[in-house]
């Protein structure tokens, strides 16, 4: 056993049921980091053959792991990745969540669970230390994952045991099903919960006593609160760790970066009730962080007024109040809570689930769907009733529900009449929450993600001298963002595969994470931020490999039209759309990616140490 | 020693208001106490987490401490300067009566040894030194704000 990382993978085939250990070598993980970056790897590895598997097929592996310093107390480093093939994309997906599963996993004496095949009946897995079982979970098949939660902590009589399961949406093969652990953390994007759900694996609780050892554990104090302070200096961590993220929505709204109507309007009035500064007008909030951190953006919400009056489990992230509220038109925080809480409970990500539902919206609004497709429900913007019941019909795949819960793609295509026009996606999954017409950045690294975090990118933060940026750049313009993207994107990689949250690492410069990273593995030198970006282009392209053998094309590396022609019409980011020719061309170049296959050219993966997938994907 | 230096009985005031449940206070006890390593169950200090509110738990030093009467080796010594107890591991027999006895389960078996108790670390606290939102506290046992504070708990909890 190294330090701060346990060099072992439990692996577990639910077709035979065996249970096997699999050991990992330093190498790897200075190559691949851990976490979603060196899930990655591990899929790609696996499912050598993506463009003839499907996402449900048993043969899709499917991977949990936690980062490098997940469970090392590392401020903010609480998370565990998730990865498959994507039923959404056809690539690697990738998602990651917080709480304190990955600890604990860590904890157990594992970097990570590897699951292939498909059990017979639901099942679950059981790690307590260096134990792993897969015992019967037919009594737990139908129960969302709250009640799924609650009954195994007391079947298994330990009420520390922490629980990533799927809800009735994962059991569904609801697209865009996710992973809930511990009630308010999911691991969103990707539709990992579909791919569970396709196993029959209906949850992994994990119970660990063992710890994880620092090598350095002077320097590594040292150096984490130096990572504290740091962090809690910069101007956003502040705001959210008071007010949680919906506590930036103000700001977002001023740059025009926040969807409103299917993302179709700039600016709105209905926002001023979203945020979470007004939520905390109307409700007590008690802080539940992960493990680590020191931000308290995630708590329990007990409203005091209002139609939607009562607890509920956890708050709603910026990204929920915008696609369960602003994308639909809906301004009451109360009803976005409730239906947040929801999407958790029936284990959908909430993100997608508000952009399809969105979707429904538009189209119902252009009678391109009728009541008679809906099942008599009067699909109209802005009614949050409408907004739970179907939430309830897609997890459940209920009438109309079940169109939509193939998301916005598919359901498009089912739908037929232009509906096409109003689904946004990006090779069949929602963007994050944020419009790329308010910082074309954004819109770059959409159009080019190969998983789901490096898409997530703006520039409106101003200059980042570490990142060789010492200007702020032109929101609007395509210069220099190729660069720009290439750069975040590895970034994304660093953060995900050391397992530190973007939020928890705001204003901590990429070295002094080296440094902390070194101080708990014993690795010298502590990594630059050279080797940092080459981490970041290894893992942008194996991922963007594994894409194109799953069918990805050139063409597919493009946005909705409604962000490439239709310029906003008010609000910060009126009268723009996103330049993505220039910037994409500027892209391929420098990744040196050829443009008629968009394949990463031969030279390019050689030099990353990928030599096997060189001469697999070019002879 | 530093606590008893310090002249007066201190002790850890840990405000639930103000405990997020992020446990960075197992994660520098445990690192502090065991060598480098990080795990909770190793730790001296524990937060209990429920929907309503968090609070991390350790010794507070009680006067008479109900462990150590409870011993039936006598394993349990405590300093009457400091009030911290320690545990003799050569006559500890692991019973866990000092579990039952205490009344804030402040007493915790460890994986490897029988059992631990917080020690304050000699006076250099390094769990009140790192909580991001200073929910722990080492005051004096003396001070008003001690009493003070103690006041709002109790009103919060009875």
């Amino acid at each position: 056993m190294g330090y701060a990382v346990n060099e072992v993978f439990l692996r577990v085939d639910l077709s035979t049921g065996k249970i096997a250990k699999q050991k990992f070598s330093q190498e790897i993980y200075k190559k691949f980091l851990g976490g979603s970056t060196l899930g990655s790897k591990i899929v790609y590895d696996l499912l050598p053959n993506p463009g003839s598997v499907d996402a449900y097929d048993p043969a899709n592996p499917l991977v949990f792991a936690a980062g490098l310093l997940t469970g090392t107390g590392a401020p903010g480093c609480c998370l565990y990745g998730v990865n498959a093939k994507s039923p959404l994309t056809g690539g690697i997906g990738e998602s990651e969540s917080g709480g304190h599963f990955g600890a604990e996993l860590k904890f157990s004496g594992y970097d990570g669970i590897i699951i292939t095949g498909r059990a017979e009946k639901p099942v679950y897995l059981y790690v307590h230390d260096e134990e792993a079982e897969l015992r019967d979970a037919s009594h737990l098949w139908g129960k969302d994952a709250h009640e799924t939660e609650e009954i195994l902590k007391k079947e298994l009589g330990d009420p520390q045991i922490r629980v990533a399961c799927i809800g009735q949406a994962g059991e569904n093969l609801v697209r865009f099903a996710c992973i809930t652990n511990e009630k308010i953390h999911v691991a969103g994007k990707g539709g990992m919960g579909a791919v569970m759900g396709s196993k029959k694996l209906k949850a992994i609780a994990v119970r660990g006593t063992k710890g994880v050892k620092i090598a350095n554990p002077q320097e590594f104090e040292t150096l984490c609160e130096k990572w504290r302070i740091m962090n809690m200096a910069a101007p956003s961590p502040r705001t959210i760790s008071e007010y949680g993220t919906a506590g930036e929505i103000e700001l977002f709204d001023f740059l025009g970066d926040m969807p409103i109507k299917n993302w179709a309007l700039g600016t709105w009035e209905g926002i001023e009730k979203l945020t979470g500064q007004y939520l905390a007008s109307i409700a007590d909030r008690i802080p539940d962080t992960c493990f680590g951190c020191t931000l308290k953006h995630r708590y329990h919400v007990v409203i005091r007024e209002g139609p939607y009056k009562g607890e509920y489990q956890g708050n709603p992230e910026y990204e929920l109040c915008a696609s369960l509220g602003s994308l639909c038109l809906i301004d009451d925080i109360g009803a976005v809570v409730k239906a947040a809480e929801l999407c958790d409970k029936y284990g959908m990500d909430g993100i997608a689930c508000g952009n399809v539902i969105a979707f429904a919206m538009e189209c119902y609004e252009k009678g391109i769907i009728t009541k008679e497709d809906t099942g008599g429900i009067e699909l109209k913007w802005g009614d949050p009733e409408v907004l739970l019941s179907m939430i309830e019909k897609i997890a459940k795949r209920e009438g109309f529900g079940n169109i939509l819960a193939e998301d916005v793609k598919i359901a498009a295509e089912k739908i037929g009449k232009g509906a096409a026009e109003f689904a946004i996606h990006v090779k069949g999954m929602a963007p994050q929450m944020h419009d790329p017409r308010s910082g074309v950045s954004r819109g770059l690294g959409d159009a080019v993600a190969t998983g789901m975090d490096d898409g997530n990118i703006s520039e409106w933060g101003g200059p980042d001298p570490e990142l060789g940026f010492m200007k702020p750049l032109d929101r609007f313009s395509p210069i220099s963002k190729a660069e720009y993207v290439i750069k975040r994107q590895a970034r994304w990689i660093w953060l995900d595969g050391i397992g530190a949250c973007n939020f928890a690492a705001m204003g901590v410069p990429l070295r002094l994470q080296a440094q902390v990273l070194s101080a708990a593995t014993g690795w010298q030198p502590p990594m630059s931020v050279e080797d940092i970006l080459k981490i970041g282009d290894r893992v942008t392209n194996l991922r963007r490999c594994f894409g194109i053998k799953s069918g990805w094309t050139p063409a597919d590396d493009t946005l909705p039209k409604r962000f490439l022609e239709e310029p906003k019409t008010n609000g910060g980011a009126k009268g723009i759309t996103v330049p993505l020719k220039p910037m994409l061309e500027e892209y391929y170049k420098l990744r040196k990616w050829d443009p008629v296959t968009g394949k990463p050219l031969k030279e390019v993966l050689e030099e990353l140490g990928l030599e096997d997938i060189a001469r697999e994907m070019w002879g | 020693m530093g606590l008893k230096s310090m002249g007066t009985r201190m002790r850890l005031f840990i405000d639930p208001s103000l405990c997020t449940n992020c446990r960075i206070c197992e994660v520098i006890c445990s690192m502090t106490k065991e060598g480098g390593e990080v795990n909770p169950l190793k730790s001296r200090i524990r937060v209990v987490n429920t929907y309503y509110f968090n609070m991390a738990v350790t010794c507070r030093f009680c006067e008479k401490a109900p462990c150590v009467k409870a011993c039936p080796k006598n394993a349990l010594i405590q300093d009457d300067t400091t009030g911290v107890i320690k545990v003799d591991e050569q006559k500890c027999i692991g019973c866990d009566w000092c579990i039952q006895a205490c009344p804030f389960g402040a007493v915790v078996t460890h994986p490897e040894k029988m059992i631990v108790i917080c020690d304050l670390c000699e006076g250099e606290i390094k769990c009140a030194k790192h909580c991001p939102t200073k929910a722990i506290e080492l005051l004096p046992d003396s001070s008003l704000a001690y009493r003070k504070k103690r006041e709002v708990v109790l009103k919060r909890f009875s």
